[in-house]
């Protein structure tokens, strides 16, 4: 099948608008929720089953579509790898002398990837206002970075367009990222001045539960500011929509990235806590690695909003009384 | 201060007590001087053999003192649990016979610092004592705001503590007047915690590193901040910086070593051993500054270019405080082997030259990540073919796909 027909037949039925969000991804939607339904595999089946009830495609196979978005992409594969290089030498160049093992999360999702913003923000600038303004700085390029590859994983997703277009796209959803990654920065200082008073052992799950619930309602939103353009607020309800929508498995999906990215990556990082400046090759091919996992990550939830867009209500839900 | 041999070293002799950990090292002569639970120990100093012992009723190891009053050298040192009680001992170093023992009100674990012919000491409630070396008895006592782990500093007439308040997460740097142990000023960081370390002081500027990650240098006078400079790590409060004429060199608790400029706080260089230092403040001698890591390594940084130059093997157990006499260098050492280490000059052995791991080697960086950059896009092949087969092709072509379904062009 030749690209130009590929591209007519997109551009007839372009996401871009609120209109072409509706209709015409929802028919496509349907097609491969419906197409995939009968191909679930059992094996780990809790991941890769769906409950039935949601168009959402499962845990497994939207790790896979990541998976193929990212691998297939020259460019997004490119962006992420040197941006991996580009964060570190930057880094470095204002102060930062490791551990390399933090390299795991220079692409990290929000708000695991807050995690390294604040840290690189204090470790070189210290405790305190400064310490924390440059943890915004930082915040602000992670910001951009993630706008620009979901702006180019939607593009690869729609079939339209080369990833420059992708790359514009996610440019004018950036405010909204931001935006939505500063509130998850607040939490997470929130949660650092109030869950101490709970004590170790409950201020400890109190700390994964920020996480958790942050991922769980803001995962959503790049991929839905690219593609529905409304305003920080409605984007951000729709994001939380489409989380709480039944049998989306969209939490254990958040707890799986979190759990994942957290504790694991740095955990079997070899060297991840010694102070260098030059990361071994053991490091680096590990460190290249995590990061491509978190963008696969970004293209599996990116893919997930996709399929299920349509399907997100405009109002609230409300609660069925049993 | 003290001039200690050059590097690279060999090991001369090790003192092992049965007891095991004693206290860092004094050198008066030719006698090292250490205090473990169950007795003082005076080793010699060419040989590493035991000389003389003195019981000690117990109580927590620390830094002994030796001190010249009227023509008689006496050593200093505390003894005594709560329950047995505490006293600061005074004994002849010539005869061992006890000269005078003044009773402290709790523990001590600070160690003893002397000038002239007055002793200061503090204990584990945050008391400070200023105590007449002649007789034993307390010329004043002061209080911080809670235990002190590192002997006091004193020069110009004041005499500076760092004490902690573990419970309430306080830290204190505090002035006294050396006459009357009047409080001058004091200083406590704006953030919360206790890992403050011990204060130096020279020309004229207290220098400690305190909770908010910080050294900071204040005029000894009043107690004016003249620089502050962030480390990467926290400090232990059993260590105090160096300070001399050209550099403050300071160490945290993570292994870094810094070398800092007296007058501004600028950093010169630092040195990254990623192995805590927990017991071993920095020693400098002869262009060299010496630090004891937790992983058993004494090491030696040259002072100018800040790259390491000698290196012992490591050892279970860490490198503990250290004392200089121009031939040997002697630390304490914990672990099995515990005891004292020697080491001498060692003329057939040869110098390295390390950079620390901080300092940027493009070569290697870009080196390793060139290769890792096509290793991680060969690994990904394999994935991304396994999924595709699965799953279908990429995702564009997939939605194409359904067309096609539906068109009744699918394979």
């Amino acid at each position: 099948m030749s690209r130009k027909r590929r591209k007519g037949r997109s551009s007839a039925g372009s996401h871009r608008s609120k209109s072409a969000s509706g209709a015409g991804s929802k028919a496509l939607a349907t097609k491969e929720h419906e197409r995939e339904r009968p191909e679930v595999p059992g094996f780990l089946g809790w991941l890769s089953r769906g409950t039935g009830e949601s168009r959402l495609p499962s845990i497994s196979r939207s790790l896979g579509r990541g998976l193929i978005v990212v691998g297939s992409s020259p460019v997004l594969l490119l962006v992420t790898l040197l941006f991996v290089l580009g964060g570190w030498l930057g880094m470095v160049a204002l102060g930062l002398e490791g551990p390399a093992g933090r390299l795991v999360y220079v692409t990290a999702l929000p708000p695991i990837g807050t995690y390294w913003d604040t840290y690189n923000g204090v470790a070189i600038f210290g405790f305190g206002v400064a310490g924390l303004v440059w943890g915004a700085v930082f915040l602000a390029v992670r910001a951009l970075f993630v706008s620009i590859v979901t702006g180019i994983v939607v593009q690869d997703l729609e079939a339209e367009g080369g990833p420059g277009g992708g790359a514009l796209r996610g440019l004018r959803a950036f405010p909204t990222v931001l935006a939505v990654n500063l509130l998850a920065m607040s939490l997470m200082i929130a949660g650092t001045v109030i869950l101490p008073f709970l004590g170790p052992g409950l201020g400890f799950f109190g700390s994964v539960a920020i996480l958790v619930a942050a991922m769980f309602f803001f995962v959503y939103v790049p991929p839905a500011a690219i593609r529905e353009q409304r305003r920080l607020q409605e984007t951000m309800r729709r994001a939380a929509r489409a989380s709480l929508m039944p049998g989306s498995r969209n939490l254990l999906f958040a707890m799986l990235y979190v759990f994942l990215s957290l504790p694991l990556l740095v955990a079997f990082a070899p060297s991840s806590s010694d102070l260098t400046v030059n990361p071994s090759l053991a490091t680096w091919v590990y460190a290249l690695l995590a990061n491509v996992l978190h963008v696969v990550f970004l293209a599996a939830f990116t893919y997930r909003w996709i399929a299920g867009e349509p399907d997100v209500p405009e109002q609230p839900v409300k609660l069925r009384r049993r | 201060m003290a001039s200690g041999p050059l590097p690279p070293y060999r090991q001369a002799w090790t003192f092992r007590p049965s007891e095991g950990t004693v206290s860092g090292p004094v050198v008066q002569g030719g006698t090292v001087v250490t205090v473990g639970t169950t007795a003082v120990y005076g080793v010699d100093l060419a040989t590493g053999r035991q000389v003389w012992k003195l019981d000690r009723t117990g109580g927590p190891l620390a830094m002994p003192a030796v001190a010249s009053v009227g023509g008689r050298t006496v050593l200093l040192f505390t003894d005594g649990t709560k329950d047995a009680g505490v006293g600061l001992v005074a004994v002849s170093l010539k005869d061992r016979t006890e000269l005078w023992r003044t009773a402290l009100k709790a523990p001590s674990r600070s160690g003893i610092a002397v000038d002239g012919a007055t002793a200061f000491v503090a204990d584990d409630d945050g008391n400070v004592y200023a105590v007449s070396v002649s007789d034993g008895s307390i010329t004043w006592t002061a209080k911080t705001l809670g235990d002190v782990l590192a002997p006091p500093a004193v020069a110009g007439g004041r005499v500076f503590v760092a004490g902690r308040d573990t419970v309430n997460q306080r830290a204190q740097l505090l002035a006294l007047d050396e006459a009357s142990g009047r409080k001058d000023w004091e200083f406590t960081p704006s953030v919360a915690g206790s890992t403050g370390s011990a204060a130096s002081v020279a020309d004229g500027t207290v220098v400690a590193g305190a909770a908010d990650r910080s050294i900071h240098a204040f005029s000894a006078e009043d107690g004016t901040e003249r620089w502050s400079r962030l480390a990467l790590s926290l400090f232990s409060p059993v260590t105090a910086p160096a300070v001399t004429s050209d550099g403050v060199y300071a160490v945290d608790v993570s292994g870094g070593l810094y070398r800092l400029d007296p007058a501004t706080g600028a950093r010169v260089w630092d040195y990254q051993f990623n192995q805590l230092v927990v017991r071993s403040a920095p020693v400098v001698s002869r262009g060299t500054v010496l630090v004891g890591l937790n992983d058993g390594r004494l090491v030696a940084v040259d002072t100018t270019s800040g790259n390491l130059v000698w290196q012992s093997d490591p050892s279970p157990g860490l490198i503990g405080p250290i004392a200089l006499t121009p031939n040997l260098v002697v630390a304490s050492k914990g672990g099995n082997d515990a005891g004292l280490v020697a080491y001498v000059h060692d003329p057939s052995a040869t110098l390295l030259d390390v950079p620390s791991p901080t300092r940027l080697d493009a070569g290697r960086l870009f080196g390793n990540y060139a290769i890792a950059f096509v290793i991680v896009l060969a690994l990904l092949l394999v994935p991304i073919r396994l999924a595709s087969n699965r799953i279908g092709p990429p995702a564009w072509e997939a939605w194409e796909g359904l067309d096609a379904d539906e068109e009744g062009e699918a394979p």
